[in-house]
């Protein structure tokens, strides 16, 4: 009886190790990859906001955001279009151009180059950018500012601290 | 919570057992392991600032409406000075009546004038008259050098403990003008005094405060947040806080 057991506990022992190593190299990607985001937040002040992403001057998509409130949002997801077998081990360098409407009038702000690149996966970098008008006060969390987006044409309002905050964890 | 409990009703068992008639063995026994409580009234005067390093040093300013570069810029500036009652109790376990070791409940608060600053930079400053009160916890140890009838230094004693302060009553600045601030604080006290016995086992005397603080925050804000009603990291808050204070203090080892 007492080797047969001994061989039980072994087998399952390797069972066990075998099921740790599999989990380990399949789940991951799925259960921990954040993709990263650039998250352009309308303020109060303007009608609505539009979000164009650019890369290699080919326009990839266009986000808007029309809340009446203050905290509507435009988002791009890195993943949705840098992520694939086909794109693995690429530098990505996208164009962020953001516009302010205002009744009939289009305000266009200075555009930001977000970098990013993916891994052997296919996977993006967990870069993270708020674009919102800041006031160190009101931003809580760990991030820093990259720049100022205010646009010279102050139809809409000035906005001189419509800025660009690169989130280190959320 | 409920161990600490047992040992406070063992002590206060072992003690009004000790009221009583007691066999040499106890007698020998309680000379070198006794109990010990301590009731101090008296009153504490504190001095607090506090600040938040701004991490970008960018601020608006309002009246150019520009946003403006302050390689020295602070934010959320507050202080206080101002005095108040004090109540702190002890109660551990005393060794040969030299030392002792304690577990410390009380409180004291503190009344005053409060001044807050939006920015280091800006010029006007407001002013509320506020009260603060703080109720701890906290552990130390206290050291009788000399326990001597003949020598006039009997009684005389020197102790720390440690201290969690949760802080009351610091919402006033939130609600008026968007600060946040602390609302906890570890408090490190040193006390000198003296004593005299007044009884086999009981000593009466002064002892002379003196504590310094480091504040905690609210919790810690999970995650990235841009929020009007925004809360901040712990890491985020600092605080000098001194107090000193005074005291008539009871004493049963």
């Amino acid at each position: 009886m007492k080797p047969c057991r001994n061989k039980f506990t072994t087998f399952a022992l390797l069972a066990y190790v075998w099921l740790c190593c599999c989990c380990m190299d399949c789940c991951p990607m799925d259960f921990v990859y954040n993709p990263g985001y650039v998250k352009a937040l309308k303020p109060a002040g303007v009608d609505s906001l539009e979000m164009r992403v650019y890369s290699n001057d080919s326009l990839i998509v266009s986000e808007y955001s029309r809340s009446s409130e203050n905290g509507g949002e435009a988002t791009f997801f890195f993943a949705n279009y840098c992520e694939g077998d086909e794109h693995a081990g690429k530098n990505w360098d996208l164009t962020i151009a953001i516009s302010f409407y205002c009744g009939d009038k289009k305000v266009a702000l200075p555009t930001y180059i977000a970098k990013t690149k993916t891994d052997s996966n296919g996977l993006a970098d967990e870069v993270k950018f708020y674009i919102a008008e800041f006031d160190e006060r009101k931003v809580s969390g760990d991030y820093s500012l990259e720049t100022f987006l205010a646009p010279e044409d102050t139809a809409c309002g000035k906005f001189v601290n419509y800025a660009v905050l690169n989130v280190k964890e959320e | 919570m409920k161990r600490v409990a047992v040992l406070i009703f063992c002590l206060v068992a072992y003690s009004v057992a000790g009221l009583f008639e007691l066999s040499p063995l106890d007698r020998k026994f309680l000379q070198i392991l006794h109990p010990y409580f301590e009731l101090s009234v008296g009153g504490m005067y504190s001095v607090m600032d506090y600040k938040t390093k701004s991490k970008t040093n960018y601020y608006h300013d309002l009246e150019r409406d520009e946003m403006v570069y302050d390689k020295d810029l602070y934010y959320d500036i507050y202080s206080f000075e101002g005095g108040g009652p004090l109540l702190d109790s002890k109660i551990g376990i005393g060794f040969a009546r030299r030392v002792a070791l304690y577990l410390s409940f009380g409180c004291f608060w503190s009344a005053g004038e409060y001044r807050y600053k939006i920015y280091s930079h800006d010029s006007e400053e407001f002013s509320e008259s506020d009260i603060r009160f703080r109720a701890y916890w906290g552990f130390g140890l206290k050291w009788y050098p000399i326990i001597n009838e003949q020598n006039p230094f009997n009684g005389v004693f020197i102790g720390a403990t440690l201290k969690g302060v949760p802080l009351f009553g610091n919402k006033k600045a939130w609600n008026k003008y968007g600060m946040n601030y602390g609302d906890t604080e570890t408090l490190v006290e040193f006390e000198i005094g003296k004593l005299w016995k007044i009884s086999e086992r009981f000593w009466v005397g002064f002892s002379i405060k003196a504590a310094g603080g480091f504040a905690g925050g609210t919790d810690k804000v999970d995650g990235f947040r841009v929020d009007a009603n925004r809360e901040q990291d712990d890491d985020d808050i600092t605080l000098n806080g001194k107090h000193i204070g005074a005291a008539v203090t009871i004493v049963r080892m």
